[in-house]
């Protein structure tokens, strides 16, 4: 289990906090799922994620992980994580805007195997919309 | 704000839209907790990066408008002109 844990953590560190992304050959299995409401369409194995990386490492280049809490319980591990970075690239159509985000997000990872089978992501991106100004905070709508 | 409390409506988009945690500082976009009690201060380079981000549709159209004068005959005369200059 304490592998498992370490595991998920190293994708989150290493490959979006660092884009290190050959650690993903390492620990995700070739017809993994990865489920992130912000993609259209469920990332599929180690490439998949890596794609998904390098999109938000292109508009985030800066982009750092930091992890709050690590669960770990059978062959699944919940991670709550902050991530911060400055919107240098496109992201969701919105061009570069030079602000600094910070979104809050829970993976929840399946094992099998020794590699993450599915994975699980929900990420505060409506938070980040709002911060990049393209959609009003509560605040503003008065 | 009290046009929100008026307003049902907009009650209703006050709490569909809540406030994030963080938002970034208008001077230069660092991301600032909303309820933070530290003194912020905006550090220059970062100032200076997010202007001219924010510039950045202004400075495109100003290349964009150059490049088209420089097409012109006045353009091509003053680029004959500075050419020479620099010789």
């Amino acid at each position: 289990m304490q592998k498992h844990a370490e595991g998920s953590k190293r994708i989150l560190d290493e490959v979006f906090g660092a884009g290190n992304y050959e650690v993903a050959d390492e620990l995700i299995a070739a017809d993994a799922q990865g489920h992130d409401p912000a993609l259209p369409q469920p990332t599929i194995g180690p490439e998949g994620l890596k794609e998904a990386a390098r999109g938000y490492r292109g508009a985030f280049p800066d982009l750092t992980m930091s992890i709050q809490q690590v669960v770990a319980e059978g062959d699944s591990v919940a991670i709550r994580w902050t991530a911060r970075g400055t919107h240098k690239g496109d992201l969701f159509g919105i061009a570069p805007t030079g602000k600094q985000g910070t979104v809050t997000g829970i993976t929840i990872d399946r094992w099998a195997n020794g590699k993450i089978a599915e994975s699980w992501t929900n990420w505060d991106t409506l938070g980040l919309l709002q911060q990049l100004g393209a959609v009003p905070a509560a605040l503003q709508t008065a | 704000m009290d046009r929100v409390r008026e307003d049902p409506v907009r009650q209703q988009m006050s709490l569909a839209f809540p406030t994030p945690d963080h938002m970034p500082c208008p001077e230069c976009g660092e991301s600032l907790p909303v309820k933070g009690e530290t003194a912020h201060v905006c550090d220059d380079e970062r100032r200076l990066d997010y202007r001219l981000v924010e510039l950045r549709p202004e400075i495109d159209r100003f290349d964009g408008d150059l490049a088209g004068w420089l097409d012109t005959p006045a353009g091509r005369f003053a680029r004959w002109l500075a050419e020479r200059d620099r010789r």
